[in-house]
């Protein structure tokens, strides 16, 4: 047959096509991405009963469809459909199990809150948004992106919350994508992020469809892609990723305490190293006399300058975090054994560092680890290691430049048009009690002017 | 690029100007300055940041020493003894002898950016025998003196060099804490000067009552079998026609009480607080006058009546001096009856 041989030459004899011919009844499919189950029960049992005229009534498949353009049979095909043709050409789901299940989210555990996470189906992930927002305002644009790929990516907004603009802007960006393909929800990001050139990730990527949820309920974007287990979130200030918002499970007075905690782990975690390495060689007498002595006696032994061991050890934890991600779990453990003895005791034995020095690159390296999004940590990692070596020429005075060096960034960043310093600078209360700091559930009635400009209330009228 | 280039050239013409890292330094945190043969000695007592923290056989401290017939010359004298840097802006105390004019030593000190001038000045003997001197309780001298003078002024920032000076400089008479070694170094006393010039150290009975004028705590006043201890006290000068009325209100509470006195009527106290404030008149009006009979107005009394009359000729001793003084013993927390 004319059309089975046209098939079989466009995937060049593919060892996983299978085209079986009964009673002059072609059926094509990719062995590879169906399930052979599926394809016994919804085409080869119906083809042996007699008579069956209509293929479409008999077929016990949930999707079945009749196809017209030999482009679209393609496509099926790719896309794990089973090709009948016989008088008409039929698509029939028959799709493999090839994902898999829904489990706990790893990158961003909470004690409280749902515990199911995105997988690699973005119908699934759909279906774990639409689950929580049940309403059909919630709107899913699917476009599909990469000349190779076909990644289908899945715009989500609720069409009476969200702004216009917003949703113009990255539906007009993700159109004037052409790329080879996309195969992480992560390259979708960057090719969509304001300015690409930052250190600071203008997009939130998360597993948590409950954190979706909120987002979609707040104006926000969400763009689920295919075969990625993470979906975007735009709009993303700095805020957010300081100040989850998987916050607002526990209680508001509560977590306003550890708000204010995690503004100082994100001071620490910037900029300590670089005032210890301030403090140490250039403004001792900002030091009490009895822990400069300390500090002097410590450092007596060691034979670099501050600046030195500093980004020594810096560059020691940030190989060690890396073999820790890229390392399989099992050796996990023996990685920090062989990574706390050679920080630890080991260099301060060997007269490498000073055991002060250990103490301030720990607390750094601790209090990055309260922030979760890897982006934000590697950026953080960046402004560390400027601010040591402007304070290395300059002392605290290079301290305060680096300072305003972080700010001024992060002033001039935009996340789909919106400051990225919102809702601080724009300042915008709605937002500022939901990021910032949390209120009262029942006074959080208004959503923020930035984000929607048709559906303010939350609560009430 | 210009941007970069601009940075590259701020950071490599303007960085490291004040570099010194910490194992180049000595860490100074005392001098000495006295006066022996018409020559200046200097004595530095520096950290020793080699020692073994936890061994109590280390030397923690030495002393370095220069002497010249100039202060400039004694002081790079004493900084050539030292094999690191000399870092002055840790000193906790300057130690000097009597016969040292402040003055003289301040211009040096205050013109010199890598001098601290936060530190205490304090008077004494011998600096010798006080930087030598070990202590049980804080190996470093200086640290000890600095603590011991917090203690007793420890609402007061008068005893700083900076203000010292200040004073000096405004024409005020200053008075400095004094150390001595009593098998533990200890502030028995304050000297007093005439704006620049030492005059005496005060005695015993004094010190108490300037302690008492100086809002220092808990300092008992007795009177026979009574003893009562000052928690709460405000020294006022009021000035009106021509006299000064020194107006001193304090607020005490039982230390100790004979059994003369019924506590639970109320009149006791204001027996009691009678009896105490004719005690403490006798006392503060006897230190007063005998400090205007040297002309030593430590607490700035004649400052203040010049500048309400317009005068710069009156001196402390013409100033007609009044005393209001009032020690009010309070029942909060007394037990009614004796112990015994």
């Amino acid at each position: 047959m004319q059309l089975v041989d046209k098939i079989k030459n466009t995937f060049n004899n593919s060892s996983d096509l299978i085209i079986k011919n009964n009673n002059n009844i072609y059926i094509v499919y990719l062995e590879s991405l169906c399930s052979q189950d599926k394809i016994n029960e919804y085409i080869l049992k119906v083809l042996t009963i007699k008579n069956s005229k209509k293929l479409q009534d008999n077929n016990a498949a949930p999707n079945t469809k009749v196809v017209t353009s030999y482009k679209e049979i393609i496509n099926y095909i790719l896309n794990g459909f089973t090709i009948i043709i016989d008088k008409q050409v039929y698509a029939v789901e028959t799709k493999g199990n090839l994902i898999r299940s829904v489990e706990s989210p790893t990158t961003e555990p909470d004690l409280t809150g749902p515990k199911d996470s995105f997988n690699e189906s973005i119908q699934t992930n759909l279906g774990l948004v639409k689950r929580r927002i049940k309403s059909p305002l919630l709107i899913n644009d699917d476009y599909i992106i990469g000349r190779y790929t076909k990644t289908k990516v899945s715009v989500l907004y609720i069409n009476n919350i969200a702004k216009k603009d917003i949703i113009d802007n990255i539906v007009k960006k993700i159109k004037n994508i052409d790329i080879d393909g996309i195969t992480d929800a992560s390259h979708l990001k960057q090719l969509i992020s304001d300015k690409p050139n930052t250190l600071f990730p203008t997009a939130i990527l998360t597993e948590r469809p409950d954190k979706v949820a909120q987002d979609l309920l707040d104006g926000k974007i969400v763009i689920l892609v295919d075969s990625s287990p993470f979906a975007i979130i735009i709009p993303a200030f700095f805020a957010d990723f300081v100040n989850p918002n998987v916050d607002s499970y526990k209680k508001y007075t509560n977590i306003n305490f550890i708000k204010i905690i995690r503004f100082m782990c994100l001071l620490c975690t910037l900029f300590l190293p670089a005032f210890y390495v301030a403090l140490i060689s250039y403004n001792q007498a900002s030091i009490p006399l009895n822990l400069l002595i300390n500090f002097a006696i410590q450092r007596q032994s060691v034979p670099f300058p501050s600046y030195i061991e500093a980004i020594f050890i810096l560059i020691i934890c940030a190989i060690l975090r890396e073999s820790d991600i890229r390392f399989p779990a099992n050796y996990g453990s023996s990685i920090s054994i062989v990574g706390a003895l050679v920080m630890g005791d080991a260099a301060v034995n060997a007269g490498i560092v000073s055991p002060i020095m250990i103490i301030v690159i720990a607390v750094t390296y601790i209090t990055s680890m309260v922030f979760t999004d890897i982006e934000v940590i590697y950026s953080f990692r960046y402004v560390r290691f400027l601010s040591i070596i402007l304070v290395c020429f300059l002392g605290l005075y290079g301290l305060y430049i680096s300072i305003f060096f972080f700010l001024i960034h992060i002033c001039n960043l935009t996340s789909a048009g919106i400051a990225y310093t919102f809702p601080l600078a724009p300042f915008n209360k709605p937002y500022f009690n939901k990021t910032i700091f949390n209120i009262y559930k029942k006074e959080d009635k208004y959503r923020s002017s930035y984000l929607t400009n048709k559906n303010y209330h939350k609560q009430g009228d | 690029m210009k941007k970069i280039i601009l940075i590259i050239f701020i950071v490599l013409l303007t960085g490291c100007y004040d570099y010194r890292e910490l194992n180049d330094i000595a860490i100074i945190s005392g001098v000495g300055i006295s006066k022996e043969d018409n020559e200046y000695k200097v004595i530095y007592e520096v950290i020793n940041t080699e020692a073994n923290k936890e061994s109590s056989n280390d030397i923690k401290k030495y002393n370095v020493t220069g002497q010249d017939k100039e202060l400039i010359n004694a002081i790079s004298k004493a900084n050539e003894a030292l094999a690191k840097k000399p870092y002055f802006e840790q000193i906790k105390v300057l130690l000097i002898t009597k016969d040292v004019n402040i003055l003289d030593i301040s211009d040096y000190i205050f013109r010199n950016e890598r001098i601290n001038t936060n530190f205490y000045l304090v008077l004494c003997d011998d600096i010798e025998e006080i930087f030598d001197f070990t202590s049980v309780n804080e190996p470093n001298n200086s640290i000890a003196i600095s603590n011991l003078i917090k203690k007793i002024n420890y609402d007061k920032i008068t005893n700083l060099f900076d203000f010292v000076v200040d004073n000096l400089i405004q024409g005020y008479d200053i008075y400095l804490p004094y150390i001595t070694i009593d098998n533990e170094l200890s502030l028995d006393s304050i000297g007093i000067y005439d704006n620049d010039t030492f005059i005496r150290y005060l005695n015993q009975e004094e010190y108490r009552i300037f302690k008492y004028l100086n809002k220092v705590k808990d300092i008992p006043i007795i009177n026979n079998n009574n003893s009562i201890k000052i928690y709460n006290s405000k020294l006022n000068f009021d000035i009106k026609n021509n006299k000064v009325s020194i107006k001193y209100n304090s607020k005490g509470s039982i230390n100790y009480l004979s059994n003369e006195y019924n506590l639970r009527d109320n009149n006791s106290y204001k027996e009691i607080s009678k009896t105490f404030s004719d005690t403490l008149y006798q006392e503060v009006s006897n230190f007063i006058n005998n400090l205007q009979k040297d002309n030593i107005d430590i607490f700035g009394i004649t400052k203040l009546y010049n500048t309400k009359y317009y005068n710069d000729k009156l001196e402390f001793k013409d100033l007609k001096l009044e005393y209001d003084i009032k020690v009010d013993v309070d029942k909060a927390g007394t037990s009614f009856k004796e112990a015994k």
